[in-house]
């Protein structure tokens, strides 16, 4: 697309259908169907739709636009209408906060491409790496600095989360899943193209990504409000992507990864929102007990928490395998310690999240009266969940088509035999079979458990439990559980994690914004005569300067 | 033939797992200046646990939870090579690598984990959480140190990082195989590290609720474990198949009643 009719005669926009932008289309595509499918539970103003297919809209724009100015175009309108589509739900304070980090984020971006810009005349991503060569070295550690930034806000990596978990956590229970799937993603989806377009930046990513993963998973471990801590695991799960896109292989860890986090997310969020729906209770420590009232939701959330946390037989393996070869093989050990560290670190948060929900014993009597969640929330559910159960059983399945991205971005193919392999430099290993052995494995001690004469009776209450020999009743507070990892705060490493907070920074920042506004104000009071007076001696400097 | 193998090594597994368990306790009771059970007690244990019946069972997430953690346990012994030179006793282990048994090794106390849950005992649900709160404490020295290997032997492959040492790896880096040994005795729940099961207080943990088959198979569990974790541990950092003789069990019994005993150690 041409401009010169327009006298705007050096703009050159184009669009362009590539493999990765493919991929991110796909994920559009599958979150906001799976999205819209529990849309038919709620009651929604017509607007919600409006403005939810423009936010799709132009999230589709920014994956298929191949220059910056389409890409800024689509990033804004992304922006704008995400916080119309937040603002059904969010308090002011948490609204102010996304449209402030996300008008920082679109300005920064704003400022890094018009920088790009200004070298070689030319938008398009083929002309960007000679536009970064052109620029001299300051320039260039100033257009890094914009562009990060701008990433960081949209990923929410730590220090940049602010305003991510109090929107994520007061949106729209339907919003939400295509909050944390989808939206998070075009910030990966940015950076993928700063990293494989532009410039390497490995230390910082290195450390950012690292310092998120850790921060995040020990301050998910400790909410208490499901989606929050939901949220801080997203942070977590991003940290990874950013971590290993900080290696020259990384990439196709990075994409696997971000696969799979879009389809746990989608899970997650969706099986919350169900929860939700037939509780109206959102903290962990109102709900307890459900898992024979809600037996579909518990097994769904079963296998979202094995993704999460990464064990074998389902899809989060096949991620983290990738990720943590590629840190392997580039030798960034203490970093893939601090990476697998916070990954086991993370089995608490997701033990907590089925055990406060689900287990233990139910906190409030409408508790015992819930039914089943709808299907229409149990239907994306099952779709998502043997998504994740086929790329765990084959993990090599989605390997052709990210070796056709590394293609096209120039970089290492993975080696790829069957679909029932996932191989590394560093090792290999065979998904169907451990997904077999599993099964078979399972189904024969259960056979032997079965055959085992058993006369186990069936509790008469659930107040039928060893307890010290005494008897609990309804007063008796048993679901303490949902509070665990409250007691890891007594560890240094941990305390400090979860004393602080990004908050003090800003609200730092907010003070000393008051004091500058304050001085300003003085002189800006509306009196005319000072106002003449400085405009005078404004114009007196500026010819003395221009003289000079 | 890959059955069979399989089979055999769950049969190795089975009685080696249970003397080295019967054998600590033994040795333990010296320590303590008293006689303890032979060293069969624990099949006597073991076949008297699954014959008895179940006091109580609370749905089936409590019943399906043992049987995962059993499966968990199995299958780890199976990716696990017995031995890295020859044909046998390999089972699985072409098929799976290092950060697969590091993972595999959770799955266990995962079933554990959500059948203590499903039992709604919140004695067992304290058990849980100091086991998970331990889990993380005890990892990060363990990944250390098994990254470090991976990386000196540039596989993730347990038969090669076995294969390619020239000299025990426990003596070529001392410091990584110290560390590893203070993680590795917090994860079968030694003396320092034995606040899960909570041997000083009144319920035992997370098997507070458990009777019959279901404690059986947390106690059978336990002995697959200490095998596989002598296992996952042992076999990269020692190279004992060319010192003792290649084909006999001897190798792993010598090592293993070594560790054994210093663990004993560690408990007085």
């Amino acid at each position: 697309m041409e401009f010169s009719l327009y006298g705007l005669s050096d703009i050159v926009l184009s669009l362009k259908v590539t493999a990765l932008a493919n991929f991110f289309a796909f994920l559009i595509v599958l979150s906001s169907i799976t999205v819209l499918f529990i849309a038919q539970n709620y009651r929604l103003k017509r607007s919600f739709y409006l403005l939810f297919t423009l936010l799709v809209a132009s999230l589709f724009l920014i994956v298929y636009a191949h220059d910056y100015l389409l890409f800024f175009i689509g990033w804004e309108v992304m922006s704008i209408t995400t916080y119309f589509l937040l603002s059904f739900t969010l308090s002011k304070e948490a609204l102010h906060k996304y449209i402030l980090f996300a008008m920082a984020s679109a300005l920064s971006l704003f400022v890094a491409i018009v920088l790009l810009y200004s070298t070689q005349h030319s938008f398009l991503y083929e002309d960007a790496k000679q536009s970064y060569l052109a620029m001299s070295e300051g320039v260039q550690q100033l257009f890094t600095l914009f562009m990060l930034i701008a990433i960081f806000i949209k990923l929410g990596t730590i220090g940049f989360h602010y305003w991510l978990v109090d929107a994520y956590e007061e949106s729209h229970n339907l919003f939400t899943p295509f909050l944390s799937a989808m939206l998070s993603k075009m910030g990966l989806y940015a950076l993928i193209l700063f990293v494989a377009n532009i410039t390497q930046v490995t230390y910082v990513l290195a450390v950012m990504g690292l310092l998120t993963t850790v921060i995040a998973t020990f301050k998910a471990i400790e909410q208490e409000s499901i989606k929050r801590l939901l949220a801080y695991s997203s942070v977590a799960q991003l940290g990874y992507i950013v971590t290993v896109l900080s290696v020259a292989d990384g990439m196709g860890g990075a994409l696997y990864h971000a696969l799979i986090h879009t389809l746990v997310k989608l899970l997650l969020f969706i099986n919350i929102a169900g929860v939700i729906y037939v509780t109206q209770k959102e903290k962990l420590s109102d709900l307890g007990g459900l898992i024979y009232k809600l037996p579909q939701s518990f097994v769904f959330l079963l296998i979202g928490i094995v993704v999460l946390a990464g064990m074998p037989p389902l899809g989060g393996f096949a991620s983290k395998f990738m990720i943590y070869t590629a840190l392997l093989d580039a030798k960034y050990l203490l970093l893939l310690a601090g990476v697998m560290f916070s990954s086991a670190s993370a089995f608490i948060y997701v033990y907590k999240l089925i055990y406060g929900i689900y287990l233990g014993h139910p906190t409030h009597k409408n508790l015992e009266e819930v039914k089943e969640v709808p299907w229409t929330f149990l239907a994306p559910q099952y779709l998502l969940a043997s998504l994740l159960v086929i790329i765990g059983t084959f993990p090599g399945l989605v390997i052709p088509y990210i070796n056709r991205i590394l293609g096209e971005l120039n970089l290492t193919l993975l080696s790829f035999e069957t679909i029932q392999t996932l191989i590394t430099s560093y090792a290999q290993y065979n998904g169907f079979v451990v997904m077999g052995a599993f099964g078979g494995i399972f189904v024969l001690v259960l056979m032997m458990f079965m055959l085992l004469r058993s006369k186990a009776k069936k509790p008469k209450n659930r107040f039928d439990i060893a307890y010290c020999a005494e008897e609990p009743n309804e007063a008796t507070h048993l679901h303490y559980g949902y509070s665990m990892g409250q007691e890891l705060k007594r560890v240094g490493l941990i305390h400090l994690i979860a004393k602080n907070s990004s908050k003090y920074f800003y609200d730092f920042l907010a003070k000393q914004m008051q004091y500058f506004s304050e001085v300003v104000r003085k002189i800006y009071s509306g009196n005319l005569l000072l106002n003449f007076n400085i405009a005078v001696l404004f114009l007196i400097i500026l010819l003395l300067w221009s003289l000079k | 033939m890959i059955l069979f193998d399989l089979l055999f090594m769950l049969l190795v597994a089975y009685i080696t797992g249970f003397l080295y368990y019967g054998l600590y306790r033994n040795i333990t009771a010296r320590f303590q200046r008293r006689l303890g059970p032979p060293v069969w007690q624990s099949f006597l244990d073991s076949i008297k646990f699954f014959s008895k019946e179940e006091s109580i069972s609370h749905g089936w997430m409590f019943y399906l939870g043992p049987v995962i953690m059993m499966s968990g346990a199995i299958m780890t012994l199976f990716f696990i090579p017995l031995f890295h030179t020859g044909e046998s006793f390999k089972g699985l282990s072409s098929y799976g690598n290092l950060f697969l048994v590091l993972y595999l090794l959770v799955l266990g106390p995962l079933g554990n984990a959500l059948a203590v849950g499903a039992s709604g005992n919140p004695f067992g649900v304290m058990g849980v959480t100091r086991g998970l709160s331990r889990l993380f404490a005890l990892e990060l020295p363990f990944y250390i140190a098994v990254i470090a290997l991976m990386s000196l032997s540039g596989s993730a492959d347990i038969v090669c990082i076995a294969s390619s040492q020239t000299e025990w790896n426990a003596f070529a880096y001392p410091l990584l195989f110290i560390a590893a040994l203070f993680s590795f005795v917090g994860m079968m729940g030694q003396a320092p590290f034995d606040v899960v099961g909570a041997p000083v207080e009144v319920y035992s943990g997370p098997a507070s609720e458990f009777s019959g088959k279901f404690f059986g198979s947390t106690y059978e569990p336990k002995c697959h474990l200490y095998l596989c974790k002598t296992g996952s541990d042992g076999t990269p950092l020692f190279r004992w198949c060319k010192w003792i003789c290649r084909t006999s069990y001897q190798e792993f019994w010598v090592i293993s009643i070594c560790h054994r005993l210093w663990c004993n150690v560690r408990k007085i």
